[in-house]
Order: structure tokens, then sequence, then C-alpha cells
């Protein structure tokens, strides 16, 4: 036990009963506060300590007894070290030795800035660790007509995933996923062909690197149309994914294509956070040409965990095509 | 009650004052280190005469709240040469550096002593009895009397320390900055470098880091085997600012003096503190730390997701513009040139360095772009056509004054006639984004063509929005070069909605030029 000592002493030139106090400025959360007195000639002592967790509303008392010679001890418990701190003061007998209930003497208590950190981190997804995830898209280019023929652009998308907020600084979260990705393109002879996979498989490591500022790197394995194929996401974000944050991001695979995005999110409609994405990808295969897709995201959290979202978006590749995109999508918290 | 009895404390202190015949004149003159006063031989000064020096103060008696005329002991010299009318003195440098024109010099002149009447109230009726707090304040001023400005002062501030609820202690706290003012103006104040006062040291755990915006309290305590100090300041200031603020510390019980840093000086990197204490005597030294080495705590930058945590920072803003560059050109044939976009996005106001983020899109069309080219069905207008999203950032330069300067970035993606594009912004502002500023701004898009303009924002009332801008561009097809002239305004209906409208004017020569319009609706939340 990590003991904080108060000295408490009577001077030389202190009269008999008098109390000389050096509290602490600062204890550890959930260790017992130990108070090391030294009292003068007076053995009948009577010097109590009075103490409260800031925030609570009644005192408690612990008795000083003594130890060795002048010397007297006294501990707050744990259970009362708890941030942001504690107020306490010293009565002998009918006397004020220092304090008062009206004017206590306030003690910071910390706990370890990681422990700190996590406590926030906890707080902010209410204290559940654990998230799987679905969302479902439809994307749509258009169709354009080559040859005289419509050909379709077009695929969905659907990743499943399960999440975990391991809290280990600077690793935050390990997250598990598969992605399925099955869409319809013009190949380069304008016919319409199969691309994307069917499953893939990706694992995620989101690196808190300070707080509020994150680095998720994923790696994905996938069956393609040509074979085996690796792909890789990353993302740098500001804020929080669920409420309001700033983030940009590629995502590489294989075969498939690959995607650079911006996305803005906020918070700040009660009970419907949004999301802005601008996203430029070639999806779902890399011999097309690069289009944009204009997406917009609102979701609402219910209690006890769920969320459920929806999306709607533009994606075209030039002027003389375009279509929509929309998605469905949910995560349950515990 | 209270107020008859300081009368008579005073007018007892008065009689005591008088039992010495003293001979005072005034310095009249000063030349370096000498000193001429109006007192001469008629008046009883001799050459190696002592005289002593003091300077007039006015306070206010803390308890009958009356002017009284007292003053400070400044030092005591040497009569150089005494004539008819006048006396010289040559003062060492420490005494002529704080004697001025216009102080009291003073010479004693041995008489027979005369006794004194007796006060009127000095019989065996028991005195009045008085409340504590006139009875502290009445002794403290009682012992004032002929005591040097540093004790005064040290003197007061212990009282304070200890009493800082008394009903006299504002009326003391000016006599306070009386005496400070007379201090500095003798002896500018150099903390740390004051006379060193033994055992003067406060024993106190420092915190090492501390909540940002969370006040820091704070306990000193004397020596076990040394008095408390008279009084003690505690100094502190944010880590990085240049000069220290003080509070006087509490006295609590016999040997605690507590005090307060304030919340609204914790903030990232941290605070820096120590205690200045005075003895009875009014000697002042470093009792806890020092200026040159004081005590550092530790306040962490709040985390980067707090930034993004707070609400009304949002607004979502929804334009349409309709530029047209030749409806008013008067020549025969068709000479088409406009263009049309329509942008919805979201502004989110972060603050800090990052000040804002936004992100958007936009359909821009146009067609046209030439000055002195006539259309045709076999040379029809070329046209433009954009499908676009942005995301922008905008950075604050750090400075605590002036006004804000701002450089935003904004990245455009999206989809012209001949596929994917990408363009970018740039944007300087210098003031307030959401009040009185001018901005600089140059964009390229690709397939558009580029776009610069100069902004002034304003808000002159209230309620209304005021935009004017002149831009440069050759959009929509890089054609030819125009002037575009426009001026935005806005009515803010509720706190949360702002329909705007927007007129212009834009050519690219003199016969080729057009009047467009637009509108918008503003939303912050």
């Amino acid at each position: 036990m990590k003991s904080l000592l108060i000295l408490i002493a009577i001077g030389a030139s202190a009269h008999a009963g008098t109390v000389r106090h050096v509290p602490p400025s600062e204890a550890t959360a959930g260790e017992p506060l130990q108070l090391i007195a030294q009292l003068g000639d007076n053995a009948d002592s009577a010097l109590v300590v009075r103490y409260r967790a800031l925030g609570v509303r009644a005192w408690s008392n612990a008795t000083f007894t003594r130890r060795e010679d002048r010397e007297w001890i006294a501990e707050i418990p744990a259970d009362a070290i708890a941030p942001p701190g504690l107020e306490y003061f010293l009565v002998d007998g009918d006397h004020a030795a220092l304090g008062s209930e009206s004017w206590p003497v306030e003690v910071a208590v910390h706990r370890a800035p990681e422990a700190e950190r996590a406590d926030r981190d906890l707080a902010r997804v209410l204290g559940r660790r654990s998230r799987v995830h679905v969302m479902t898209e439809w994307i749509d280019y258009g169709a354009r007509t080559i040859h005289d023929r419509a050909v379709d652009d077009h695929y969905y998308r659907v990743d499943a995933d399960f999440s975990y907020a391991l809290l280990a600084y600077p690793l935050e979260q390990l997250r598990f996923g598969y992605t399925r990705l099955v869409g319809t393109t013009p190949d380069d002879g304008g016919l319409a062909h199969e691309a994307g996979f069917k499953v893939a498989g990706w694992f995620e490591l989101g690196f808190g690197i300070v707080e509020g500022v994150r680095f998720d790197a994923r790696g994905i394995v996938a069956a393609t149309q040509g074979g085996f194929a690796l792909g890789t996401r990353a993302e740098v974000r500001l804020g929080d994914a669920d409420r309001t944050h700033v983030a940009t991001g590629l995502e590489y695979l294989a075969d498939v294509g690959a995607t650079g995005y911006f996305r803005l999110g906020w918070a700040t409609v009660p009970g419907a956070p949004m999301a802005v994405t601008i996203e430029g990808t070639d999806l779902p295969s890399s011999d097309r040409a690069t289009g944009v897709r204009l997406l917009y995201d609102i979701a609402h959290p219910f209690e006890g965990g769920l969320r459920v979202g929806a999306r709607v978006g533009y994606a075209a590749r030039d002027q003389s095509a375009g279509g929509i995109s929309a998605g469905l999508g949910a995560s349950f918290d515990f | 009650m209270r107020v008859g009895m300081a009368v008579l404390i005073t007018l007892a202190l008065a009689a005591r004052a008088r039992a010495d015949e003293i001979a005072r004149g005034v310095v009249i003159r000063k030349e370096d280190r000498a000193v001429y006063v109006n007192l001469g031989r008629a008046g009883g000064a001799a050459d190696g005469a002592p005289i002593r020096f003091k300077r007039p103060i006015a306070l206010v008696h803390p308890v009958t709240k009356k002017k009284v005329d007292d003053w400070i002991p400044l030092g005591q010299a040497t009569i150089a040469a005494a004539g008819d009318r006048l006396t010289r003195v040559v003062l060492d440098d420490e005494l002529a550096a704080e004697v001025n024109v216009g102080d009291v010099a003073e010479i004693y002149v041995t008489v027979a002593a005369t006794p004194t009447a007796a006060p009127a109230n000095a019989d065996d009726t028991p005195p009045p009895q008085i409340d504590p707090h006139t009875q502290s304040v009445l002794a403290t001023w009682a012992q004032q009397s002929g005591k040097p400005l540093a004790a005064r002062i040290a003197a007061w501030e212990g009282w304070l320390s200890g009493h800082a609820d008394s009903p006299y202690a504002e009326i003391v706290r000016t006599d306070l900055e009386t005496l400070r003012a007379e201090r500095d103006e003798l002896v500018p104040r150099r903390i740390g470098q004051a006379v060193a006062l033994p055992d003067a040291a406060l024993e106190h755990a420092a915190p090492t880091r501390a909540t940002d915006g969370r006040a820091i309290p704070l306990v000193f305590v004397a020596g076990a085997h040394a008095p408390a100090p008279a009084s003690a300041w505690l100094h502190y200031r944010a880590i990085g600012a240049r000069t220290f603020r003080r509070v006087l510390l509490a006295q609590d019980g016999d040997f605690a003096l507590r005090g307060l840093i304030p919340g609204e000086v914790v903030h990232a990197p941290g605070v820096e503190y120590f205690v200045e204490a005075s003895a009875p005597s009014g000697a002042t030294a470093a009792a806890f730390a020092s200026p040159d080495q004081p005590a550092k705590v530790e306040v962490a930058a709040p985390p980067v997701a707090d930034a993004f945590a707070a609400t009304h920072r949002s607004r979502m803003t929804i334009t349409s513009t309709y530029l047209d560059f030749g409806n008013l050109d008067k020549r025969t044939g068709d000479h088409t040139d406009r263009v049309a976009w329509t942008e919805a996005d979201v502004l989110y106001r972060v603050g800090r360095t990052l000040w804002g983020v936004r992100a958007g899109y936009g359909v821009y069309r146009g067609s046209g772009g030439y000055k002195d080219r006539a259309w045709s069905d076999a040379m029809p207008a070329p046209t433009a056509s954009f499908s676009y999203g942005y995301a922008e950032a905008e950075l604050r330069a750090p400075t605590d004054t002036g006004p804000p300067i701002d450089l935003a970035l904004r990245g455009v993606a999206g989809v012209g006639t001949s596929g994917f594009g990408m363009g970018i912004e740039a944007k300087a502002r210098v003031g307030d984004p959401d009040a009185t500023n001018l901005s600089f701004l140059i964009a390229s898009i690709a397939e558009i063509g580029t776009f610069g303009d100069v902004r002034f924002e304003a808000v002159p009332r209230p309620r209304l929005y005021v935009g004017m801008a002149i831009g440069v561009t050759d959009q929509p097809n890089e054609g030819d070069l125009g002037v575009r002239v426009a001026t935005d305004f806005g009515w803010r209906v509720t706190p949360w909605l702002m329909p705007t409208v927007r007129a212009s004017w834009q050519g690219r020569s003199a016969d080729h030029s057009g009047v467009g319009a637009g509108a918008g609706v503003v939303f912050d939340w």
C-alpha cells in the first residue's frame, strides 16, 4: 500500500493542543490515504479527521490513534479516495485544528493517466467494449449504353464485423470482419462481367495515437475473380467514429479496386448522428474508370446498445451516367 | 459604540505623538544627494544635528472611515550646514533615492518636559465592550504609528489573511493599496531579491498535475520551530506567461496558510507558483520555490476527442446560384454564357488550430465562356458539367492578439463530362469567420476552370449579414476571363435559421455582361 504521510506536529513555539498540518495535495484513487500525525504532550488528544469524497453529502470520521511517541495515525479508507478528489478537516476535541466543514481542505485524487484515459474511453461507449456490426449497401453507377446496349454498372457490398475495445494503449481496438462485394460492370469490350469477391476476411488494429486521434490499419485476404488477393485499408480519424469526427482513408483490394475517402460526421442533432462522405473509387473492378460517390449517413442509437443507420448517395464515373447508392446498417454494443 | 471607541484610541495615540518638541520643515529642493529644508537656526537647526525625514501619507481609518494624515519614516541624516532660514543636508545614496521634494523633515529640539493632560476618558470607568472584529482592527491600527512602510504592509496583510470576512477588510485593502503604491514609488519591488527572511521556508506538499480548468487548492505550513510569517502571498501564472498574478494566503489555525490557483489559469501545459512571505518587520523573502525556480504543476491538454464533443458548433449551408455573363449583351447572335451551381455542405467548428472542417456536395452546370463568340446550331455553346464533393479544413494561426488569421484548404473530387477530376481551393481569411472578415480565395477545378475572389463579410446589425465579393474567373469552360461582382444579404430569422439572397453582375467585356442571382439557407445548431 502506498502511504501518503501527513505530518502533524506541535512546534516548539506552539501551545499544547494546537495542530500543525501539512496536507497532501494529491492522492491515488483506490488506495487508502494514511495520515501520520504528531501531537504534543496531550496524551488524551481526540484528533479526528472528518472526510468525504467530492460530491458526497455525508461526512465520515476517522480517529487518530497513537503510533509512537508523539506520532499518531489515521486512515481514510480506499472507497473514499476517488476522482476528482476528497475533502476533509481536522477536529481536535471541540476545536477546529485545520479547515472546517464550510472550508475543508481539498485533495485531488488521480488515477494513472492511462487509467483515466481508459475511463473516458469507456464512458464514451457507456462501458460496452464489444460491438457486432453489419452494413449492407447497394451502389449503382447507372446503366450506360455501349454499342447500343445498356450495360449495368453496379455492385453490392456487405460488411460484418466484431470489434473489441482492448484499451491497451496505444492499441485501442481489435476488429475482425468479413466482406462480400459482388457486382456487374462493363469490361474493356463493353460487355458486362461479374466483378468483386464472394468472401474476404480481414483483421484490423485500431491505434489511439493520442486520445481522440485514431489510426486504423486493416489487412484483407480475398478470393477474387482472379484468385487469391490481398488488400489493405487505413483510416486516420479525429474524434469518435460514432459521433462528431473527421476521417480520411484509403482502401485497396487487389483486382477489385481502390477507394479514397473523406468523411465528416456530426452528432450535434440529438439522437441522429449524421455523416457526409466524399469517395473516389474504381470499385468493383480495378479496370474501371474512377468515379465519385457522394454519401449521406444518418443513424439512431437506441438504449441498450442497438444502433441502426441508413445511407443514401450518388455515384457516377462521368456525367453520362449516374446512379443511386443506398444502404442499411446496424450494430449492437455490449 | 464601535466608532466612538475608535476615536478615543486615535486621540490617545495622537496625544502621545505630541509629547516630543519637534521642529518641522519641508524639503524644498533636491540636488543630487543634497536636499534643502526650510528650517533655519531660528527653528532649532544646527550643524551636525540629526534630522529625520518622513513621507506624509493619507489613509482612511478602518473604523471611523475618516481621513487620517499619517507618515512613513524614510530615514535619518545629519545637517551639513544650517543657515538662517535654510538647512542643507547631504544624504547617503539609499536615503537620497527615497527623499523627494515635499517630504517632511524634523529636528528634535530639547525643551523642558511638560506634563501632558490625561485624556478625558482616562478614568476608572471600564472601557466599553467592542466586538472582536473592531478590537482586532483597532489593535493592528494602533501598532502602525511610526512603523516603516514594509512593516505596516506586512501587519495589514497578516491581519487580512486571518480576517478576510471582516467588515473592515475592504477598507483595509484600500489602505493597503495606498501603502503599496507608496512602497513601489520608494523602491521598485523586486520579488525574490528582497531581504532574506530567516526561517521563512514553508512546508508544502506540491501537486504534480492538475485537471484543465479546475482550481488548485494549496496549503502551506509554517516550520515547526519558526513563527508563522506575518503574511504570505501566493504568486502564480500559466506556464509561458510573463508575469505572475498573486493572491494573499488566508490563515487557517496557527500554522496553515491556504490559497487557490483559480481554474481560469489552469490550462495546458500547466501552471507555476511560488510563495513570498513577510516577517512582522516587513522583510520579505520567497518562502516556497522562487520566481526563478517556481513549482510547476502539469496540466494535460484536453483530449482531441473533447474538441469534437461540443454542440452548437454546426452549420449546414445550402446555396444555389445562377450567373449569366450574356443577358445584357445587346449584340446580335447567340452569346450564351452562363453557369449555375448548387452546393450543400456541413461545417463543424472544432476550435483550436483546426478551426473548422467542412464537407459537402455540389452540382455545376455551365455553357459558353467566351466574350465574342456567337453560337449557332452548327456550333452550339460548349457545355460544362461537374458533380462533385468537397472537404475542407480551416486552420487558424496561433495568435493571442489581433484578429484571427485562417487558412482554409479544400479538396474537390467529382466527375465531369470526361470523367473523374479533382480540384483544389485555398482561402486565406483575416477576421472572425462568423462576423467581420476579409478573405482571399483561389480555386482550380478540373474541366471547369479557375476562380479567384476577394470577399468581405460583416454583421452590421445583429440579424443582418452582408457579404461583398469581387472575383475573376474563366469558368465554365476555361474560356475568357471575366469579372464577377456579387453582394449577399442574409437575415437571421431565428438563432438557427438564416435565409440568404445574392445579386451579381458579371461580364467578360464591356459588351458581354449580365446579371445573376442566388438564394440559400443557413442552419446553425
